[in-house]
């Protein structure tokens, strides 16, 4: 399989997108990101990494509709791709992989 | 789509913030972009409120300015010119050199700044200066009108107050004058006093500039009202028009129309009622004035007795501007007005021997003017509220500014030619790999221009911090946008065009011309060849700011020597009380006066005071003609003269050389009162100009002046120099006056000078309830005539040394290279046993020697340059060595210690680092 190297930031953007499904956008990313794993993330953060995921190809946009908040403004949203699916799965495949060989030395890991 | 009006709403976030994102966001992304900091700005203004928001959306904003947040475009790029990339090379290559000659960069851009700075701000000045009077709409068709007068076969003198009817005659006769305007300082020696009265209180001030005007002065002139109609403003009753400042002064932040204020003047005192605010005077207008009072309102409160002073072709105090029709004969007009003054006084003229020409002269040239007298100050002249301008001045600050900005030319062309040598390789392989020698040319043509660019915007930076100083220092009040004013730009930018051309073009051309093979192999040695235009240009950068040097300490010697010289009057401790206006009902004037004198003489601080006529420092009141009766018949001799009273002579510390000195009580008149034969005293300068050798022959004379007044000769005085040294002295004769307007007091050496004001305060506003107490020290009264001197030394010194400074570093950059390039020299020297004082005179030698020449070639030109400057003033410092051996001593210290700065790190670096490398 080629390899595809994802940094960490854009995995949790990459899944971040693919858990709001269809209405995946800056601020609505940002939001999640904050909420679910409680780091301090800007904008414009999200905003690179998700230019990067996009010309990796992992995930492709289209504009949306506008609202009266964003001064009429249409937002870009975000859906995964078929190869950004992928390489999200093998990330986590290899990662269990590697936890499954490191068992005993991490301590005790609940739940996956 | 615009959001509609919600709770929210009514905050948005800052609009330049928003501004700055549309710049610097990439097109392509910035809908989303937008749409999303709006949308988290309202998110957070729900939650966290608007201050919380605001930030937060500032910084996203800032966050967002970083080029890589911008989307990449997939887009297949075109591929780019050479040129293009060529471009951007030669962009790269030029950062690059500048980052790693640091030192050299950054001098070569503080020496162009520096320069760059100090020809804008003296540019900015003469511009200024050169652009008086130009902003009156009408500037072309006005000209002041004047009268050129010959007495005999004597030399002309031009007046500019004529008389007061002609204008109106000439308005009549003569089809080509479309308006005319009459000016007259209401200013009878102390000046006006104008109080207001608010909520109760009375508030007085003195020290107002007013002049008296007909109604068309606002229609004629341009001066614009902020307040107010500028058609009736100066035609209802009792109406007056006041500057902004001085409505300010007076009112505060009140609205002033419609308010009363009292005005005294020498005609008493009247109610006027405040019908407009002007504009502040522009500071390069030659009028100057805060109050501006209808001409027709003066002369319906001039009294019934005295109205026989005013007849129109008598009474000649007042200057009159015409409006002439556009394209008028100018030349005809004169002519024709010249006609009119025949008709009126011809024969008046004739029978005293006097031919009168009208001269029109243009309203621009009045600021230079310096020839045309304007006036005495008595009986109110323009003299105090016409402001004119230095064109010599000028001149020599358009020398200054050029030789400022040439020498850091200079200099940055020597430094960047020097340094050729470090771009060989660079241009040896440009060559080889096919640029033309065009391309070169190009490309340092490119890097001079980026580093003048660079220069330029510090310099505009710099420029823009020191606006308010210059503002104080130059007394204009120039702000962001007038100070980048059409003209300045044209003439600015013409010199920087040039400028950038000229030091462009030759490091260009020389770099170019490297051969590649030559280059390559290292064998240019760019500092041994053209060494001797190097230091041509080092002398050619040195020369001027020496001279420079030299003129300002001569200037500033002539200013410390017209400061303490002896003048002949006792100024120490002397104070100046202007007479009140405002007195008691029924008070008179004189008996104000006297009553005054008598309780100040009571106090023990006060060694004795003395009423004069004026000010020392700012001219007698009157001009007595004399026609020479020992000499040339047709040569006037005329006597300035006041009226003093007896203590004047002891108050201002004059010795009276020959006769009597003026006693209490005594009569003002010699012999039969009805002859009207004043007493006088004369001082030296009018017995010689007389043509008496001893000072005693001439007590007793009676003598007639040319309008037939008669005068007794009584004293003869030491000369004194009432009013500057810029003249000589002159002619004075002072005859008895016991009250007069001018209070001047001398205080006991002991006596503590606050003390002693509080107490004079004190018996002024007990004697004279109404009126303000305004005292001036008599010493700064005098000194104030120096401002303008004082003002052209301070500037000069400022920008010569500026000048030295730039020249320093090109210098400091020069000779730290040359030290550099001669490393394995010193090394060698060093192994051989040479110590650090011998090489770092073998290092500084040269230049050194180099500043020496410059100051020979620069001591001759300041030399006739100052002889010339000196011989405008009456009294000045006799040019000798000394400040010329200061500079030399001083300009070869300062190179010396510049070049020994990196000779000595040079000379202290051990061989083996020099040595080691090849």
């Amino acid at each position: 399989m080629k390899r595809y190297y994802l940094g960490e930031f854009e995995e949790v953007v990459l899944l971040t997108v693919a858990a709001l499904s269809d209405n995946a956008y800056g601020v609505t990313i940002t939001h999640e990101i904050i909420e679910q794993t409680g780091r301090s993330v800007r904008l414009n953060q999200v905003h690179s990494a998700l230019q990067r995921l996009e010309d990796k190809g992992m995930i492709k946009s289209k504009m949306g509709n506008a609202t009266e908040e964003r001064g009429g403004r249409r937002k870009r949203l975000f859906v995964t791709t078929a190869l950004g699916r992928r390489v999200a799965t093998d990330t986590q495949l290899t990662r269990l992989h590697l936890w499954k060989l490191a068992k005993g030395t991490l301590g005790p890991l609940s739940e996956i | 789509m615009k959001p509609q009006e919600t709770e929210n709403t009514k905050h948005s976030p800052p609009k330049w913030a928003r501004q700055l994102l549309r710049l610097f966001c990439a097109a392509s992304t910035f809908e989303e972009v937008d749409g999303d900091l709006l949308e988290e700005y309202h998110h957070q203004l729900r939650r966290y409120g608007f201050r919380k928001a605001y930030w937060d959306y500032v910084i996203n904003v800032i966050t967002f300015i970083q080029p890589f947040a911008g989307r990449r475009e997939h887009v297949h790029h075109t591929p780019p010119l050479v040129i293009t990339n060529l471009w951007r090379n030669y962009l790269t290559t030029a950062v690059r050199n500048f980052a790693r000659n640091r030192t050299y960069s950054v001098l070569n851009l503080t020496g162009l700044t520096l320069g760059l700075v100090s020809s804008m701000l003296i540019f900015q000045y003469v511009t200024f200066e050169n652009t008086a009077d130009r902003f009156h709409v009408k500037g072309d068709q006005l000209y002041r009108v004047a009268f050129k007068s010959v007495v005999g076969g004597g030399t002309p003198e031009t007046f500019s107050q004529i008389f007061l009817g002609a204008a109106e005659e000439f308005k009549a006769t003569i089809p080509a004058v479309e308006n005319f305007v009459r000016v007259r300082a209401d200013f009878f020696q102390e000046g006006p006093t104008i109080t207001y009265t608010s909520g109760g209180d009375k508030i007085a001030f003195k020290d107002i500039r007013s002049v008296i005007v007909d109604s068309t002065f606002l229609e004629v002139f341009t001066f614009p009202l902020v307040k107010g109609d500028q058609r009736t403003a100066l035609r209802l009753p009792n109406s007056v028009v006041i500057t902004e400042s001085m409505a300010q002064r007076l009112f505060g932040d009140e609205d002033p129309i419609g308010k009363t204020i009292d005005y005294s003047m020498n005609l008493g005192l009247q109610n006027l009622l405040i019908t407009g605010i002007m504009q502040d005077i522009p500071a390069n207008s030659h009028l100057q004035f805060d109050v501006v009072i209808p001409l027709s309102h003066f002369m319906a409160s001039i009294p019934e007795e005295n109205r026989q002073y005013y007849e129109p072709w008598e009474f000649r105090e007042f200057t009159t501007y015409v409006e002439l029709r556009p394209d008028t004969d100018v030349k005809k007009v004169e002519q024709m007005m010249t006609k009119v003054v025949d008709r009126n006084i011809g024969e008046d003229l004739r029978e005293q021997n006097i031919t009168v020409n009208v001269v029109l002269q243009p309203m621009k040239s009045l600021y230079f003017d310096r020839q045309t007298d304007l006036g005495t100050t008595g009986f109110g002249s323009t003299l105090v509220s016409a402001r004119t301008g230095n064109q010599r001045m000028t001149y020599f600050f358009t020398i200054i500014a050029i030789i400022t900005l040439a020498i850091a030319l200079i200099s940055y062309i020597n430094l960047s030619t020097v340094r050729s040598l470090d771009r060989a390789k660079e241009v040896g392989i440009r060559k080889v790999v096919g640029a033309h020698k065009y391309h070169l040319k190009i490309q340092f043509f490119m890097e001079s221009v980026l580093m003048n660019l660079t220069a330029l915007l510090i310099a505009i930076l710099v420029v823009i911090m020191l606006i308010p100083y210059f503002n104080e220092f130059a007394q204009t009040n120039f702000t962001l946008a007038s100070w980048f004013n059409q003209t300045f730009l044209l003439v600015f930018g013409t010199i920087f065009v040039s400028g950038v051309l000229l030091s462009g073009l030759y490091p260009a051309f020389i770099l170019s011309s490297f051969m590649p093979i030559a280059a390559l192999k290292g064998s240019i040695n760019s500092f041994g060849s053209r060494s001797a235009l190097r230091k041509f240009f080092v002398v050619l950068q040195y020369a001027p700011a020496i001279a420079l040097i030299v003129c300002t300490i001569i200037v500033y010697n002539q200013l410390g020597f017209m400061r303490n010289m002896d003048v002949g009057l006792e100024m120490n401790k002397l104070i100046t009380i202007r007479s009140a206006r405002f007195l008691p009902d029924g008070m008179r004037s004189r008996d104000a006066e006297a009553m005054f004198r008598n309780e100040i003489n009571k106090l023990s601080a006060v060694a004795g005071a003395s009423f004069a006529g004026n000010q020392a420092g700012r001219g007698l009141n009157f001009i007595v003609p004399f026609g020479r009766d020992t000499t040339n018949e047709s040569s006037i001799l005329e006597f300035k003269a006041s009226g003093v009273d007896h203590d004047f002579a002891d108050v201002f510390g004059l010795k009276l050389l020959a006769g009597q000195p003026f006693t209490e009580g005594m009569s003002p008149n010699h012999g039969d009162p009805e002859k009207f034969i004043r007493k006088v005293l004369v001082n030296e300068t009018a017995v010689r100009q007389w043509g008496f050798d001893r000072n005693d022959n001439v007590v007793g004379h009676v003598i007639t002046s040319t309008n037939g007044s008669q005068y007794y000769i009584q004293g003869v005085l030491e000369d004194f120099n009432w009013a500057s040294a810029h003249n000589a002295t002159e002619p004075v004769m002072l005859w008895y006056t016991p009250n007069n307007r001018f209070m001047t007091i001398r205080l006991e050496p002991e006596a503590d000078v606050e003390e002693a004001l509080a107490q004079l305060k004190g018996i002024y506003d007990r004697l004279f309830p109404e009126d303000v107490f305004h005292y001036e020290f008599a010493e700064d009264v005098y000194n104030k005539q120096y401002s303008e001197d004082e003002k052209f030394a301070n500037l000069f010194g400022i920008f010569s040394g500026m000048s030295i400074l730039i020249a320093s570093l090109g210098l400091f950059g020069l000779s730290a290279f040359a030290a550099e390039r001669r490393s394995k020299e010193v090394g060698i020297r060093k192994v051989m046993g040479a110590n650090v004082n011998q090489i770092v005179r073998l290092l500084s030698k040269e230049f050194v020697f180099l500043v020496f020449i410059a100051f020979v070639v620069a001591s001759p030109i300041a030399w006739i340059v100052m002889r010339e400057w000196l011989q405008t003033f009456a009294f000045h410092i006799e040019l000798n060595a000394i400040p010329f051996i200061v500079t030399a001593i001083g300009s070869v210290c300062v190179a010396t210690a510049t070049v020994s700065v990196k000779c000595m790190s040079v000379a202290n670096t051990n061989p083996i680092h020099s040595l080691r490398t090849e």
